[in-house]
């Protein structure tokens, strides 16, 4: 359920969940207006209490906040810490000096603060508060804390309601193989560029969709039990391959957004990855872009048999 | 399991560890640049922002 009326994308306070995870995003202001991106729509909820609030209001930016840089991206976005809060800086590519947002969040886990400069906006129009990187920079630092972590993957659902994960670094394919999976019917996919990786209570491994797509733009808030992660290479034919589960985690965490700056989250992300390749099958999928590939995914997995083996089940 | 099950247990034959390279893309992996090419970043005239994260990270 969503707290914006439908068709309605301005708003004073808005709930983004991912993967379980809610955050409450909330205007100081009325004269501020808080616009929800398309790709986010989907991704709205009020259910439950949210892990996190923010508050987002206007404040000119100096060039350095107080605390020590404690991460660096060389791109788009620092890491600042204070004694008692972790603060995101958001500028231009070779801009860092002249930031344009700030999200402070108390390492205490109190409501967190979104600063906005007003010299850089136009203030009189509903503003994307949390706009990109900032939006997935907050979640990833929220899903470690909670023991899961985000891959670079597309994630699809097979007719069968398994889930079906393809690892890989862009220009490997993953909308590529996305789109082939939407042409069959019964298929889901979940995201065509950022799936993540969750453990339940009862121990299984589920899949979910995440706001952040790729080029085919598939962004599912929907989950799915976790049957296979794939990670992508190109070749002559389609192909499966084993791998080492050292190499696989390897694989694997180059694939993965964690947040480096942290090391106890970097060890909950090795942990991770060491358990779901211990206890989901993990291979090297070789592949060539046709439909034939989808075809060989459920014909060679276990358990995905008997799935589509219809010519009519493609459209 | 004490000793004398531990001798007699089958050993594995021993794998001499290896290194190997896993190919790290920085900037994808730290979000360090703009993802879609939807405008993104602020859009008034004096941080020229309109159009700066046109760099696709799929």
């Amino acid at each position: 359920m969503s707290v914006v009326p439908p068709g309605a994308r301005s708003t004073a306070r808005y709930v983004l969940g991912v993967a379980g995870i809610r955050v409450a995003v909330e205007s100081a202001s009325g004269a501020l207006r808080l616009d929800v991106p398309p790709s986010s729509v989907a991704f709205l909820s009020d259910d439950g209490a949210p892990d996190l609030v923010l508050r987002v209001d206007w404040r000119a930016l100096g060039a350095e906040p107080e605390g020590h840089l404690l991460f660096e991206s060389g791109g788009v976005w620092r890491l600042f810490a204070t004694p008692t809060a972790h603060v995101y800086r958001c500028h231009l590519p070779g801009q860092a000096l002249q930031p344009y947002k700030e999200l402070r969040l108390p390492l205490d886990g109190g409501p967190g603060e979104l600063l906005l400069d007003p010299r850089c906006f136009d203030t009189g129009r509903p503003v994307d508060a949390l706009e990109f990187p900032l939006d997935e920079l907050l979640f990833l630092r929220l899903l470690a804390e909670r023991g899961a972590v985000e891959l670079h993957a597309a994630g699809v659902v097979a007719p069968s309601g398994r889930g079906y994960l393809f690892a890989g670094q862009s220009g490997d394919g993953k909308t590529t193989l996305a789109r082939l999976w939407q042409e069959l019917a019964g298929a889901a996919v979940l995201s065509d560029d950022r799936v993540v990786l969750r453990r339940g209570a009862d121990g299984a491994w589920s899949m979910h969709g995440t706001p952040w797509h790729g080029e085919a733009e598939l962004a599912s808030s929907a989950a799915a039990p976790l049957a296979a992660i794939l990670l992508l290479a190109r070749g002559p034919r389609q192909a499966l391959l084993e791998m080492r589960p050292a190499e696989a985690v390897a694989a694997l965490l180059a694939r993965s957004f964690v947040p480096f700056h942290d090391s106890a989250a970097m060890e909950r992300a090795l942990t991770l990855l060491d358990d779901v390749v211990g206890s989901v099958p993990c291979r090297r999928f070789a592949f060539v872009p046709d439909a034939s590939a989808v075809r060989f995914v459920l014909e060679s997995l276990p358990g995905a048999t008997a799935l589509a083996q219809a010519d009519g089940d493609w459209e | 399991m004490n000793e004398a099950e531990e001798t007699q247990r089958p050993r594995r034959p021993y794998v001499a560890p290896t290194i190997e390279k896993v190919e790290l893309r920085p900037q994808e992996a730290v979000l360090g640049f703009c993802k879609s090419t939807t405008v993104a970043g602020p859009v008034a005239g004096k941080c020229k922002a309109v159009g700066a994260c046109a760099t696709l990270g799929s």
